[in-house]
C-alpha cells in the first residue's frame, strides 16, 4: 500500500522542468526526498499538496485522487515547512483558533502539551517567531489533528541540533503506528536520514532512484586511489570523480563491480548520502 | 465556509477596526454634502473588502490556506459572501448614521433618503467587487496591491460624479421595474463573477 | 539487554543489531519465551530505520532464534534448544581452552587443574 503515488508528473517552468516523475511513497515508513537545492524537490511537494498544478500526470494520496478529493485528503495530512505562510499579525493562540475548527480530529489537549514541550508562548505573534519556532508551531499543528501522513519540506533547516534530535523522537513516536507515513525533503543529509527507511533522490528535475536506504548505502561506494588508475573507460563507471594532485576520489554506483575492477589497488569506503548527492550533482569530473 | 469567515474575522481584526475609523472620518467630512450617504457607504465597503483581500496576500497566505482541508472553491466563495456582508453592513451603517443625524439635527442634511439610496450604492459595489475579485485572485501577489491602488484612484475620480448622477436620476422619477431589473442583473453579475474567480483561482499555481 | 550501534563499524547496522541480540540469547540473558521490543520501538530507541530493525529480526527468525507472532510481537524461540545448547557448549569450550592456556602459563598439570575444579564445584554445592 502506498501513501503517495505520483505518475508521470511533469511541470515546465521557464528555468527548469520537473520531468516525468513517477514515485511511490510506502505507507508505514519514512521516506527522505533528497537532492541539491533548486532541482525540483519543493515543486514536487507543492504538486503533491495541490499548490502547483502539474502540466500532466497524476497524484494519488492515501488512495484518493488529487485534486478531486482534496478536502478529505487534507483532513488526513499534516504539513510542516520552514515557512508555512501563517498570518503574521496574529498570535499563536489566534492562529490556533483559525486552524483548529477546520479539522474533524483536532486534539486540543495534545496541542497544548506540544506548545509547552516546544516552549512556545500562545501570546506570541507569529511574525515574531524565529524560523525554528515557526517549524515547531507547524509541527504542533500537524501532530494535533491525528495526521496519517506527515509531509515536511526542509524541516530541519531552521532547527538547532538539540531540537533536531528531539524531532527524531517525535517522528519515531508517530511511526509506532504502522499506518502512519512521513515524507520529508532535505538538502542537509545528516540527522533525519538516520531514521529514514526509503530514500528518493531527485536531481535536475528527475528522479534518480527511490529505494530502501540500506540498499542504497550498500550499493554505492567511495573509491580512492592513484590517478593513473583512471582511463576513459573506467571514468564512465563513476557517477562523479574528484581529482587532485595527490590522487582521485570518486563515487561508484556498483561497489562489487568496482571491487572487481580495482582489486586492492584502490581503497573502498562506505558512501554517505551526502557523497551521493555531491558527486551526482556535480557529475562527470570535479576539479579541486 | 463558516470557518473561513471566522478566519477573516480573526486574521483581519486590525483592518476591521481601521474600516470603522475610515467610516467615522468620512462621515464627519462629507456629512453636509449631498452625496455623503452614498459615498461613505461605498468607500467604507471598498476599503474593508480590499483590506480583507490584501490581508490574505500579505504573507503569501494563500499558500497556507490551501494546506487546510478546504477547496479553493470554498476559499473564493467565502470571500464573495464576506464581501457581500461588508457591502450591506457598510451601506446600511451609512444610511443609519445619516438618518440619525437628520433626525437629531434638523436641517443639517439637506436631502431626503429613500430605499433607492440604499439599493443603488449596493448595486454599484456589487459591480465593482465583481470586477475586482477575479483580478485579485488571478493576479500574482505583487499585482494585488497595484490593483488596489488603481481601484482607489477610480473611486476618487468617479465617486462624486456617479453619485450625483444617481441622485439626478432619482429626482426625475423612478422607473421601478427598470431599477429592480438592474439590481437583479448586478446580483447575477456577482454570482457569475464568483464562478469565474473560482475557475481562475483553481487553475493558479501558488 | 544492551544494544550498541557503532557508526564507525564496517558492519551494516542490521548485522550489529542481529549479533547483539543473538549474543544475548546464546549467553542465556534472554530465555525462551522472553518478549523482544517491537520492530518500531527498537527502531525508535536506536534511532535507526524500521527496515533495518525489521531485517535484523527477519534474519534471527531464519536462524530460528526468535519467533514472530502476528499482533503480539517477537519472542525468543524455544524451538531451537539444541542449537542454543550447542552454541553455549561451544562458548564454554572456548572458555575452558582459555583456562588450559592460563594453567600452562602457571605450569599447572592437568591433574592440578582437575583437582582445583573439583574443589570449586564442592564449594559451590555447599554454599
Amino acid at each position: 500500500m502506498n501513501a503517495i503515488e505520483l505518475r508521470n508528473l511533469t511541470k515546465t517552468y521557464p528555468q527548469f522542468t520537473v520531468n516525468n516523475v513517477s514515485l511511490d511513497v510506502k505507507r508505514g515508513y519514512i521516506t527522505g526526498l533528497i537532492g541539491p537545492n533548486g532541482v525540483g524537490k519543493s515543486t514536487l511537494i507543492k504538486m503533491i499538496l495541490g499548490m502547483v498544478r502539474p502540466d500532466s500526470g497524476s497524484v494519488k494520496i492515501l488512495g484518493c485522487d488529487m485534486p478531486k478529493h482534496e478536502v478529505d485528503i487534507k483532513q488526513r495530512i499534516g504539513i510542516v515547512s520552514d515557512d508555512c505562510f501563517y498570518y503574521e499579525d496574529v498570535s499563536i493562540r489566534d492562529m490556533k483558533r483559525i486552524i483548529a475548527p477546520f479539522y474533524k480530529k483536532w486534539n486540543e489537549q495534545k496541542f497544548n502539551s506540544y506548545l509547552e514541550q516546544f516552549e512556545l508562548s500562545p501570546k506570541k505573534k507569529i511574525g515574531q517567531l524565529s524560523k525554528g519556532m515557526k517549524i515547531k508551531f507547524a509541527l504542533a499543528v500537524a501532530l494535533s489533528h491525528e495526521a496519517e501522513l506527515l509531509i515536511m519540506d526542509e524541516p530541519t533547516s531552521g532547527l538547532d541540533p538539540v531540537f533536531r534530535r528531539e524531532l527524531l523522537d517525535l517522528l519515531a513516536d508517530m511511526m509506532q503506528d504502522e499506518q502512519n507515513t512521513i515524507i520529508f525533503s532535505t538538502h542537509i543529509t545528516t540527522d533525519l536520514d538516520r531514521i529514514a527507511d526509503y530514500i528518493s533522490f531527485v536531481n535536475r528535475g528527475q528522479l534518480v532512484f527511490s529505494e530502501p536506504k540500506d540498499e542504497v548505502l550498500d550499493r554505492y561506494a567511495i573509491v580512492k586511489g592513484d590517478r593513473q588508475l583512471l582511463d576513459s573507460d573506467i571514468r564512465k563507471k563513476f557517477a562523479g570523480v574528484r581529482e587532485t594532485a595527490f590522487g582521485f576520489e570518486g563515487l561508484v554506483e556498483d561497489r562489487q563491480e568496482a571491487e572487481r575492477l580495482f582489486g586492492n589497488l584502490a581503497v573502498f569506503e562506505k558512501a554517505s548520502l551526502e557523497d551521493i548527492i555531491y558527486y551526482n550533482a556535480k557529475g562527470g569530473r570535479v576539479h579541486a | 465556509m463558516l470557518n473561513l469567515l471566522r478566519k477573516d474575522l480573526i486574521a483581519a481584526k486590525i483592518s476591521l477596526v481601521m474600516s470603522v475609523g475610515i467610516f467615522a472620518v468620512f462621515c464627519i467630512f462629507f456629512m453636509k454634502k449631498e452625496m455623503s450617504m452614498h459615498l461613505v457607504g461605498i468607500i467604507t465597503a471598498f476599503a474593508t473588502i480590499s483590506s480583507l483581500t490584501l490581508n490574505d496576500t500579505k504573507n503569501h497566505n494563500h499558500q497556507f490556506l490551501v494546506t487546510l482541508p478546504v477547496s479553493r472553491k470554498h476559499i473564493v466563495q467565502a470571500k464573495y459572501v464576506l464581501s457581500l456582508i461588508c457591502i450591506i453592513i457598510a451601506v446600511l451603517a451609512s444610511y443609519g448614521v445619516h438618518s440619525l443625524v437628520k433626525i437629531a439635527v434638523p436641517g443639517y442634511i439637506p436631502v431626503g433618503y429613500t430605499i433607492i439610496d440604499i439599493l443603488v450604492p449596493i448595486a454599484i459595489m456589487l459591480v465593482l467587487t465583481s470586477i475586482y475579485l477575479p483580478f485579485f485572485y488571478s493576479l500574482s501577489e505583487k499585482g494585488a496591491p497595484v490593483l488596489n491602488v488603481i481601484f482607489l484612484f477610480l473611486f476618487l475620480i468617479m465617486g462624486d460624479p456617479v453619485a450625483r448622477l444617481i441622485h439626478m436620476a432619482s429626482l426625475n422619477g423612478i422607473n421601478y421595474p427598470l431599477l429592480y431589473g438592474a439590481l437583479l442583473s448586478t446580483v447575477l453579475l456577482y454570482v457569475a463573477s464568483c464562478y469565474l474567480t473560482v475557475y481562475l483561482f483553481t487553475k493558479k499555481d501558488l | 539487554m544492551n544494544i550498541i550501534i557503532s557508526n564507525a563499524s564496517s558492519d551494516p547496522i542490521y548485522t550489529q543489531i542481529m549479533n547483539q541480540i543473538r549474543q544475548s540469547i546464546l549467553s542465556g540473558e534472554l530465555q525462551a519465551g522472553d518478549s523482544l521490543p517491537s520492530i518500531r520501538q527498537l527502531a525508535k530507541d536506536l534511532q535507526v530505520s524500521v527496515i533495518t530493525t525489521k531485517r535484523a529480526y527477519e534474519e534471527l527468525e531464519k536462524e530460528q532464534l526468535i519467533d514472530s507472532v502476528v499482533g503480539k510481537g517477537c519472542f525468543v524461540s524455544g524451538a531451537n534448544k539444541d542449537f542454543i545448547r550447542e552454541q553455549r557448549m561451544k562458548r564454554l569450550e572456548e572458555k575452558l581452552l582459555e583456562v588450559i592456556q592460563d594453567s600452562k602459563e602457571l605450569s599447572m598439570s592437568q591433574q592440578d587443574v582437575i583437582e582445583h575444579l573439583t574443589i570449586l564445584f564442592e564449594e559451590d554445592q555447599t554454599s
